[in-house]
């Protein structure tokens, strides 16, 4: 199962126009991605791309602008998926749950800013918020609740 | 290219993107290992700062692309500006 964990740069408060910070993602397979120091928004944005892409069979080779490194998506067999960053991998065998938890973690990382205000601060924020609520509304046919883990460093979905 | 010091102020990266471009001076540094933080974000900015080097938009942040010479070789070096034109970042990208 896929594990997305992910700590803001919240050192002068969150900031919805360079959202920056660390992310991990890790699965029960094998395999570990992590990059530091770098914008998490292009990261969620290229990670919701590329778990699309895969979802429909389809490799993916997904840019992060800021980074000279991009996230390649393989699919594997039945409903799986290979990420390639660096010379780091990972291995989800779910693509449809590892959306499912990726569009958690993107709802729990949007609930960091100051509401909608913020969100429309970066057109970026705007379009996961949509990835993030296009789902949960078609899965639970319901709004999403805030947060309550807001206290926590590390975030872990 | 941008003609007046003011303007240039302008993209000067804030304390979080400098954070993280510092992340990036390393490959600049195999490259001449007498190049700076500040030496890597006055060349992103000079690249930001002229229009001929616009490369895509992607959100709210745009990225210019320049071909220069840095240590005897011929690399392509990427800068981003924010919605609010500050340098994002500037890497030599890959080939």
């Amino acid at each position: 199962m896929l594990k997305i964990s992910w700590k803001l740069d919240n050192e002068d408060g969150p900031d919805p126009v360079d959202p920056t910070g660390e992310l991990y993602l890790s699965s029960g397979v094998s395999g570990l991605i992590f990059e530091e120091y770098t914008y998490l928004d292009s990261w969620f944005d290229a990670l919701a791309d590329g778990f699309l892409a895969a979802k429909k069979g389809d490799p993916g080779i997904m840019e992060i602008l800021e980074e000279p490194d991009a996230l390649k998506f393989e699919p594997l067999g039945h409903r799986g998926v290979r990420i390639a960053y660096k010379d780091q991998k990972l291995e989800i065998r779910d693509t449809d749950r590892a959306l499912c938890i990726l569009r958690q973690s993107v709802r729990t990382f949007l609930s960091e800013f100051g509401g909608d205000g913020d969100i429309l601060k970066n057109r970026l924020l705007i379009r996961l918020k949509d990835f993030s609520e296009k789902e949960f509304r078609s899965v639970y046919n319901a709004e999403p609740e805030k947060n309550s883990d807001m206290n926590s460093e590390l975030r872990v979905a | 290219m941008l003609s007046d010091e003011n303007g240039k102020t302008k993209l000067r990266p804030g304390k979080r993107n400098c954070k993280h471009i510092a992340k990036h001076l390393k490959a600049f540094q195999e490259l001449d290992p007498s190049m700076t933080l500040d030496d890597i974000i006055d060349l992103g900015i000079e690249i930001a700062g002229d229009i001929r080097n616009y490369f895509k938009t992607k959100g709210d942040n745009t990225a210019f692309r320049k071909t220069v010479n840095i240590g005897g070789e011929t690399v392509r070096v990427r800068a981003v500006l924010n919605r609010n034109r500050r340098l994002r970042t500037v890497f030599v990208e890959k080939e």
